[in-house]
């Protein structure tokens, strides 16, 4: 999946769109995505989402993580919020909250890449596959 | 060659008596700066001009066809 | 507690003498009243600062304050206020900056911070939803603004937002700044200076709570309709493009850039200072605060003497006076000035101010080379800028009585510097010369905290209306006076009204949709009538002497007439300047005498403010 990240301006609505979509929360860290800052040290920003690679459903002890129509959904009730899957994600795109009882991820909603001002996660919108 | 000016809307609300959308005769050189004189905007009462797309200023060249689109002047902060 | 929408419903009090830090609930009554951000700023610093504080002492409190569309979803809910009595001024004072660190203390669970006292030893504020420590940081301290940052991203992370000082601050320089996301400043005033006579070098805090809000759907619809209208605006391109600095070549056209020290307001060599050129010879990257669509930071590089430097602007204040007003030759010489200040943690606007006064003392001989330990103190020296930056941050030789301002310097050096110290109650002009716009001179001579042009920008009224015209023109800067700085109580950035347009029915939708509050948007601007009030009774209050003779212009305005230029002979006389002011008094129910009255101030349900000046024998 390739962000177009060399546009990034690193306004974060993708942040506080994710979170008004899925928690209907203005709260940029209940998210299933972040910006990070990498101005110091490469003037430039890095966004960090799933790209719906799996390796958590993989490794996930209990099972609660499995891929639909392209998408990898954690399924809230069986999630044991061990934390395995989060230090396994190779992106780190996965995301724990203290008011939330599993990690956060992305599951390609799309809502994102309508909002963000520069075009940079057309991509996204694109991982979630209609079942034909 | 013809070219269409256009207020935007903002500048149309802070400007009222401006025409929104104007057609003017220009010779084939002209530049945005002669068909703003063309509609009778006065210099220091516009600010971003956008040419179809592209950005532009008074010394930009228009080609036949043009729109030109005319916002008020920036503000600053 | 009962939630209040739109607001973290809390107030973060620190006691930095002792590290205590108390959380208290957020009072019914001054939301009422006050909204949030500078309105929350006013309110505290008028009521907890007695006249007679030294605001470079511990009674002075530093307020930090995010408002009710701070970290909400809508366009650019990115403004913090910092608010504190002024050591540049003796008067309140407040400076607004954008980034991300408005909601973030939010998100932690304060609508404002209240600084109060001073640490024992250098400290920085650590903020964590409800763990919040002072926490001694000496290594930091003499460590540039932006460096400083750094150290601290690195050592808690990059969720933490993080305001700093530079040495300038640390100094007490009186227009020292605030920075926060390497390149978003709090420049007015002297909140650096504050921040610095409290030993507090940074504030860095992160926070996981969601900000309430009353009707989700309603929110979800107007913010929605807002980015759309946003996204669709064919002028959006240009702001992304060159943010602020587009308006240098605009206001050198229409003679209004500050050119050499304000003694002329057309530059011949604007173009080399143009938004283009930053575009096209130092642009790296656009760089956006909170949730904002016209990312108008421009983050570019720039080099000087074999040295490289990475830095978030020059925007169009600082290119005016930095560049123009202090004769330099190209964008790249600008963007590494406005490095320098940065990093020293120095307000451009005021640094270019002081620095231009300076070059043109020394052209004028009266101040030398001895007095500048060998600096050749030239209009188009960027050499020269950067030594008397870095001379006024340490406070040492020349940039000792610079570093009290502009007004304390021309007292020192006298010579008849007085009339070209371009300054209004002590704080130093910015970007606009207006010897050629009236309604601009008097928004600058009326601005409550000083010659600032972020209250009432009005240049183009007095090009569409006439600049000749005096008459009628108080009405438009009153007005403006209210409507801006709304802007500020609301912690959303009015870029998007401003410059495209965005219809201010927008923010009045968003305000019940957020708050769950019916106040119309004339409500709203009747609240922002009192503050400017407020602002103008701490004045009264402040000094007995307090009033018209402190909303004058430097001479030069209307002593010198414009040398050249488009506006070439333009200047306003004495009796323009009375007549603006006496209309101005008149329309805003103050007496002759710039004083507000008690029917004015009861008006404003500012009844008891009113009668503690009366007792004071300030007003009648």
């Amino acid at each position: 999946m390739e962000l177009d990240l060399d546009r990034c301006t690193g306004c974060r609505l993708c942040q506080l769109v994710c979170s008004v979509t899925n928690f209907s929360e203005n709260n940029p860290k209940k998210a299933g995505i972040r910006v990070v800052s990498k101005l110091f040290t490469d003037a430039r920003y890095d966004v960090i989402v799933c790209d719906q690679c799996g390796t958590c459903a993989d490794v996930c002890p209990v099972g609660a993580i499995n891929m639909d129509e392209g998408v990898v959904r954690i399924d809230a009730d069986t999630c044991t919020n061990c934390g395995v899957c989060i230090d396994a994600c190779p992106n780190g795109a996965l995301f724990s909250h203290p008011e939330v009882a599993h990690p956060i991820k992305c599951v390609a909603c799309g809502e994102c890449a309508k909002y963000c001002p520069r075009g940079v996660l057309d991509a996204l919108a694109g991982l979630r596959k209609v079942a034909s | 060659m013809k070219v269409t000016v256009e207020m935007s809307k903002v500048l149309v609300s802070v400007r009222p008596g401006l025409a929104e959308m104007t057609e003017v005769e220009l010779p084939e050189d002209a530049t945005v700066g002669d068909a703003l004189a063309a509609v009778g905007l006065p210099q220091g009462l516009w600010g971003i001009v956008v040419i179809g797309d592209r950005v532009g200023s008074a010394s930009t060249r228009l080609f036949p066809g043009d729109r030109v689109t005319v916002f008020p002047p920036v503000s600053g902060g | 507690m009962r939630t209040m929408h739109g607001y973290a419903g809390s107030i973060l009090r620190v006691d930095l003498s002792t590290g205590v830090a108390s959380a208290q609930p957020l009072a019914e009554d001054l939301v009422n009243a006050y909204i949030g951000g500078r309105g929350f700023g006013a309110y505290l610093v008028y009521r907890e600062v007695p006249p007679g504080t030294d605001p470079l002492g511990p009674g002075n409190k530093l307020v930090v304050a995010a408002g009710p569309f701070s970290g909400v979803f809508l366009p650019s809910g990115s403004k913090t206020s910092f608010s504190a009595k002024s050591p540049a001024t003796g008067l309140y004072g407040d400076s607004n900056i954008g980034g991300h660190l408005a909601g973030e203390l939010k998100y932690a669970g304060y609508d404002a911070v209240v600084l109060e006292g001073r640490a024992p030893v250098p400290s920085y504020l650590f903020i964590e939803d409800d763990k919040v420590e002072v926490r001694p940081c000496e290594k930091l301290w003499g460590i540039g603004a932006i460096k400083t940052e750094k150290a601290l991203k690195d050592e808690l992370g990059d969720e933490f937002q993080i305001a700093t000082i530079g040495p300038a601050g640390e100094n007490m320089v009186v227009f020292a700044c605030v920075n926060h996301d390497i390149g978003r400043q709090a420049g007015r005033c002297g909140m650096g200076a504050v921040m610095g006579s409290k030993n507090l070098k940074a504030i860095a805090v992160r926070g996981t709570k969601g900000v309430p809000v009353a009707d989700m759907s309603a929110l979800r619809k107007v913010a929605g309709e807002m980015f759309s209208a946003l996204a669709a605006n064919p002028a959006l391109k240009v702001w992304q493009d060159q943010g602020l600095a587009q308006v240098t070549t605009w206001s050198n056209s229409i003679g209004a850039l500050p050119t050499r020290n304000f003694r002329q307001n057309f530059y011949e060599n604007a173009d080399a200072l143009s938004g283009e050129r930053m575009r096209s010879d130092i642009h790296v990257r656009d760089k956006a605060c909170f949730a904002c669509p016209m990312a108008t930071g421009k983050y570019c590089k720039a080099s000087h003497r074999g040295e490289s430097v990475f830095l978030e602007g020059p925007e169009y204040e600082t290119t005016a006076l930095i560049g123009s007003n202090c004769g330099l030759g190209s964008i790249e010489e600008v963007a590494y000035a406005n490095y320098m200040c940065d990093e020293l943690g120095l307000d451009t606007i005021s640094a270019g101010n002081a620095v231009a006064f300076t070059m043109e003392c020394f052209e004028r001989g009266i101040i030398t080379k001895e007095d500048t330990g060998g600096i050749e103190a030239r209009f188009g020296s960027l050499d020269a800028f950067v030594e008397i930056a870095k001379l006024i941050a340490a406070r040492q030789g020349i940039g000792a009585p610079l570093s009290r301002g502009v007004r304390a310097a021309a007292a020192a050096w006298g010579g008849g510097s007085e009339d070209f110290a371009i300054q209004v109650k002590g704080l130093e002009w910015s970007g606009y010369e207006s010897r050629g716009a009236p309604s601009m001179m008097l928004a600058y001579m009326t601005c409550d905290i000083g010659a600032h042009h972020n209250r009432a920008w009005s240049v183009t009224h007095d090009i569409a209306v006439g600049r000749n015209v005096i008459e009628g023109k108080a009405a438009k800067v009153v007005e403006l006076q209210h409507v801006r700085p709304l802007f500020d109580c609301l912690g959303v950035c009015r870029l998007q009204w401003v410059e495209l347009g965005l219809p201010l029915e927008y923010y009045a939708r968003l305000y019940p949709a957020v708050t769950g509050r019916d106040d119309t948007w004339e409500d709203l601007l009747l609240k922002s009538e009192r503050i400017w009030n407020l602002v103008r009774a701490f004045g009264v209050r402040e000094r007995a002497d307090f009033g018209r003779a402190d909303d004058q212009p430097p001479r030069r305005f209307y002593t010198e007439p414009v040398p050249d230029g488009p506006l070439a002979g333009s200047r306003v006389t004495r009796e323009d300047i009375d007549r603006l002011l006496d209309e101005y008094y008149d329309l805003r129910g103050w007496d002759r005498d710039g004083r507000p009255t008690v029917k004015t101030l009861e008006r404003l349900g500012l009844a008891d403010v009113a009668a503690e000046l009366l007792a004071m024998g300030r007003i009648s």
